[in-house]
């Protein structure tokens, strides 16, 4: 199957074209630039090289989150119009999903962490791309707790690089941080989960599919806090 | 295709709204998803719940618009989306849906100035209103009176110095616990009430400029209130409300009715979700009449933010060959003129 892969969670953005495993093209621009000025550029451009068009599509692959709430949006409504236009199937990953299979090669525990900002982690723990912990939102020490002892732990995702000398202080030689280019999200790997998915029937319907935001909105978390104090009264 | 089919998409603040329109003048379809009833609780509109709403919709809406205008996505000739102003979570949404469209189809995007999409909807209402006219924008983000001396060409004659006209309505009301929106429950009231009740300021009338100031009304219609609840008397909704209105609207209808005299035009258009208010209408019908203008504003479902506007608008920017690039961005504080 054709897949065109997109990401748009976190600062990097990228955007793919696999052929079944071979990855045709890939896109990865790691600047301070927002999703909504180079995300369709780079879908036509990738596109245009490829000398690919909606019609070779058999499918769209879109990370569904954590990450950015403003990122996934662009990612996911570009992701949800064009399957729509083109009328083909769609796919949605879990971001942590991606960026552990990108260290699936490692033998040993894997963690994808995403800057969560406010001193956060989006983060999961993974083994042999089986998912042991997560995801999770919290402080990167209260993930490092809900690390099994002994094996060592590969570190991927914006949040490795940011929060590296707290995993190392606190795991030391164990703590592995993954080379540059294995740390940000490539859309090659969301376009490979994707298609696995969509080969299990795992389609989503563009019509209802949302982000899955993992953190409730400031409004909804002071509402929340408001009625607990109400019920409690 | 057709030529001239354009579809509209606005999500700036509370709407998901998709439309179909031909040539800037036929509404082929006007669908309106509202968040009113999710930010009620929160007591105006929260960008966050907003922008996720926005994703939600935004599909089954532009699809629902399609359908319902019995067209399909290849009829399309263009596709226009809302620039600013307006909450950037929500704005990127009908933008981010509208670029993919274009792109998709292989069609011209047209990135349109909010307010005056809100303009658009009187032309959309009225198919001989041509400029040059005066225009009064009035909502709940924005208090803008302009000269339209032709279609694309906007000078600003006046503007709010803070808050919008809609914006007052809507603080006020829920102040004395009107729920939101208050507009609209304002109006209400006020049909009730005595407009001469409580004498609220008329600011900056009469001061020589087409600006507006409502915060210092605001702060005078809540110190009102605090003085009756200290005093332990009860509220008279209706006449705070028609005496409330009353000061909003003298300062509208005489400021736009001077600027229109000042600029010699012939016509007066009033738009916006404040164009909606049944006192506004009324008497900037009746006294634009009597100094002899033709005054014109759009019909209720014009008036909310609607994708119709949006087409409209655009239909007439790629007309131009006016075309956005694809990586073009949203601009929450985009004006006009
Ligand atoms: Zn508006």
């Amino acid at each position: 199957m054709r897949i065109l892969a997109l990401d748009s969670s976190t600062k990097t953005g990228s955007a793919a074209l696999l052929d079944g495993e071979s990855v045709v093209g890939e896109y990865i621009l790691n600047v301070a630039m927002t999703h909504s000025e180079r995300l369709l550029p780079a879908i036509e451009r990738i596109m245009a090289d490829a000398g690919w068009t909606g019609e070779d599509l058999g499918g769209i692959a879109v990370t569904l989150g954590p990450g950015s709430f403003t990122g996934l949006r662009i990612g996911m409504t570009t992701a949800k119009i064009l399957a729509y236009l083109w009328n083909i199937s769609l796919a949605g990953v879990p971001t942590l999903d991606a960026l552990a299979r990108q260290g699936e090669l490692f033998a040993g525990l894997v963690c994808p962490l995403l800057d969560a900002r406010r001193g956060e982690v989006y983060g999961g723990i993974y083994r042999e791309g089986r998912t042991l912990k997560g995801p999770l939102n919290v402080p990167v020490g209260e993930l490092l707790d809900c690390l099994p002892p002994g094996e060592q732990v590969l570190f991927l995702g914006d949040g490795a690089g940011k929060y590296w000398p707290i995993i190392q202080g606190a795991l030391g030689e164990r703590a592995v941080l993954a080379p540059g280019p294995n740390r940000i999200l490539r859309a090659s790997f969301v376009g490979l989960l994707g298609q696995e998915k969509l080969i299990r029937g795992e389609e989503e319907d563009p019509m209802t599919l949302t982000p899955f935001y993992l953190r409730r909105s400031e409004a909804e978390i002071k509402w929340g806090r408001m009625c607990d104090q109400r019920t409690s009264d | 295709m057709i030529e001239g089919l354009v579809l509209g998409l606005e999500s700036s603040c509370d709407e998901t709204a998709a439309a179909v329109v031909l040539q800037g003048r036929k509404v082929l379809a006007n669908i309106i998803s509202s968040q009113v009833e999710i930010h009620a609780r929160f007591g105006g509109v929260v960008p966050e719940v907003a922008s996720r709403k926005h994703v939600e919709m935004i599909l089954p809406v532009l699809d629902e618009a399609l359908k319902c205008a019995g067209v399909g996505l290849g009829d399309l000739w263009g596709v226009a989306a809302t620039q600013g102003p307006g909450l950037v979570g929500g704005l990127l949404v009908g933008f981010t849906a509208a670029k993919a469209l274009a792109f998709g189809l292989g069609v011209p995007f047209a990135a349109v100035n909010h307010v005056e999409g809100h303009i658009y909807a009187n032309v959309l209402a009225h198919p001989d209103l041509t400029p040059p006219f005066v225009c009064l924008t009035v909502s709940g983000g924005h208090t803008d009176l302009l000269h339209v001396p032709e279609f694309g060409c906007y000078q600003v004659l006046g503007r709010t110095r803070d808050d919008a006209a809609g914006e007052a309505f809507d603080k006020v009301a829920r102040f004395v616990g009107l729920g939101y929106p208050g507009g609209p429950a304002v109006d209400r009231l006020a049909q009730e009430g005595d407009r001469e009740a409580i004498a609220f300021p008329r600011a900056m009338l009469g001061d020589g400029t087409f600006d507006f100031s409502f915060s210092g009304l605001k702060t005078s219609a809540v110190n009102h209130v605090h003085n009756l609840r200290q005093r332990g008397e009860e509220i008279p909704l209706p006449d705070f409300a028609a005496s409330f209105q009353e000061a909003i609207v003298d300062v509208l209808v005489a400021k736009t009715l001077t600027a229109a005299e000042a600029v010699g035009v012939e016509k007066v258009v009033l738009s916006g979700g404040v164009a909606a208010n049944s006192r506004l209408r009324e008497r900037m019908m009746a006294e634009g009449q009597a100094m002899g203008f033709q005054v014109y504003y759009p019909p209720l479902v014009l008036c909310t933010d609607n994708g119709a506007m949006i087409a409209s608008a655009g239909y007439f920017q790629l007309r131009a060959g006016r075309h956005s690039p694809l990586d073009a961005n949203v601009i929450p504080g985009l004006r006009v003129g």
